[in-house]
C-alpha cells in the first residue's frame, strides 16, 4: 500500500469516526428495555451436531479398525495362499487387490462424509436466521 | 464482558441486556440509517434488531463476535424494510471527476465539529445503502474484510470494489456539499 493510499485511508477513517449517530428519541433505551422485559425469555439451545471431541475419537477408531482389519485379512490370506498352487494364488491375489481397489475409494468417500458431518455441521450452526 | 452478560441474560437476568443496548446502540443505529436513510425507520429497525437478538440469544454459539452477529441482524432487518424500493441518487455526480483529498481535508477542518458531523452524514446519506454500510463497517467500526463479508454476504473482491467506489463517491459528494457551504457564506 503506497503512502498516498494510506493518507486517504487515514483521512477517511478520521472523517467516518465523526459519523456515528445516536437515535433521536430520548427514551429509546427505556422503550426497548420495556419490550425486552415483556418478551419471552431466550431459551438456551443445545447443539444438534456431534461434539468435535466425540467426532475425533470416532474418526481415530475408524482408521485403527480399518488398518487392523487390513492386516488381519492379509495375514489370513498369506497363510492360506502358502498351501495352494501358484495359479490359484495368482487368482486370489487378483481378487484381493481388485477388492482393495474398490474398497479404497469407498473408504475415502466414507471419510469425506464423516469430515463433512464434523465440520459442515459446525458452519451451519453459525447461521443466525 | 460480552459473554459474561450473555450468560447472565440466559440465566434469567433480563436487565443484563441493557449492557448490549448501551454498548452497541449507536453503531447499530448508524448502520440502520445508512441503509434505510430515514431516522424514524432506522430507530424501528434498531429496536427490532435488538429484540430479535434477545430472542435468539440462546442460539448464538459465540463462534463470532457478538457485534458481528448483531450487525448482521441489523443489516437483515434494514434490508427487509428497504424491500424492493430502488434507491436512486438525488444528484448526478460524474465519477470521472478527480478528487483533491487535501483540499477537502482543508475545507472540512475549517468547520466546527457539529458542522463536520452534519456534512459527513449528509455525504453518507447520498451514497447507495450498500456503499455507506460497507464504508461504516470498514472505517467506523474498523472491521476486516472477513467480518464485513459475514455481515453483508459479499465476497472480499466485491467489498474491495465497493470500498473503492464508495470512498470516491463520498468525497465527490462532500466536495459538492462543501462548495455550496462556501458559496452560502459568501
Amino acid at each position: 500500500m503506497n503512502k498516498d493510499h494510506l493518507d486517504i485511508d487515514n483521512l477517511t477513517r478520521g472523517l467516518l469516526k465523526k459519523s456515528l449517530q445516536k437515535p433521536a428519541s430520548s427514551d429509546f433505551d427505556e422503550v426497548l428495555m420495556q419490550k425486552i422485559i415483556q418478551a419471552p425469555m431466550p431459551v438456551k439451545q443445545k447443539s444438534n451436531g456431534i461434539s468435535t471431541k466425540k467426532a475425533w475419537i470416532f474418526w481415530i477408531f475408524t482408521v485403527v479398525f480399518f488398518i487392523v482389519s487390513l492386516l488381519l485379512f492379509t495375514w489370513i490370506l498369506s497363510g492360506y495362499l502358502s498351501e495352494v498352487n501358484d495359479g490359484y494364488k495368482l487368482t486370489i491375489n487378483y481378487i484381493f487387490y481388485g477388492g482393495l481397489a474398490l474398497f479404497v475409494p469407498l473408504v475415502l468417500y466414507y471419510f469425506d462424509a464423516l469430515v463433512q458431518l464434523m465440520f459442515i455441521k459446525k458452519i451451519q450452526n453459525v447461521s443466525i436466521t | 464482558m460480552d459473554s459474561e452478560n450473555i450468560q447472565k441474560v440466559l440465566n434469567g437476568d433480563v436487565h443484563a441486556f441493557r449492557y448490549f443496548i448501551e454498548k452497541y446502540r449507536d453503531m447499530a443505529y448508524s448502520l440502520a440509517i445508512s441503509i434505510v436513510k430515514n431516522s424514524s425507520v432506522a430507530e424501528e429497525v434498531t429496536q427490532d434488531a435488538f429484540l430479535k437478538a434477545y430472542d435468539s440469544l440462546g442460539k448464538f454459539e459465540q463462534r463470532s463476535k457478538f457485534s458481528t452477529w448483531l450487525y448482521k441482524i441489523v443489516t437483515n432487518e434494514a434490508l427487509k424494510r428497504l424491500r424492493k424500493k430502488e434507491f436512486k441518487y438525488n444528484k448526478e455526480i460524474s465519477e470521472l471527476n478527480t478528487v483533491d483529498y487535501s483540499e477537502i481535508n482543508h475545507s472540512i477542518t475549517e468547520l466546527t465539529e457539529q458542522e463536520q458531523k452534519y456534512y459527513i452524514n449528509k455525504g453518507l446519506d447520498q451514497l447507495l445503502p450498500n456503499d455507506s454500510l460497507v464504508l461504516k463497517l470498514f472505517y467506523l467500526e474498523e472491521m476486516n474484510l472477513k467480518e464485513i463479508g459475514e455481515i453483508t454476504g459479499f465476497s472480499h473482491t466485491n467489498i474491495k470494489t465497493i470500498l473503492h467506489r464508495a470512498r470516491k463517491r463520498f468525497y465527490l459528494v462532500l466536495k459538492e456539499e462543501l462548495k455550496h457551504e462556501i458559496k452560502s457564506l459568501l
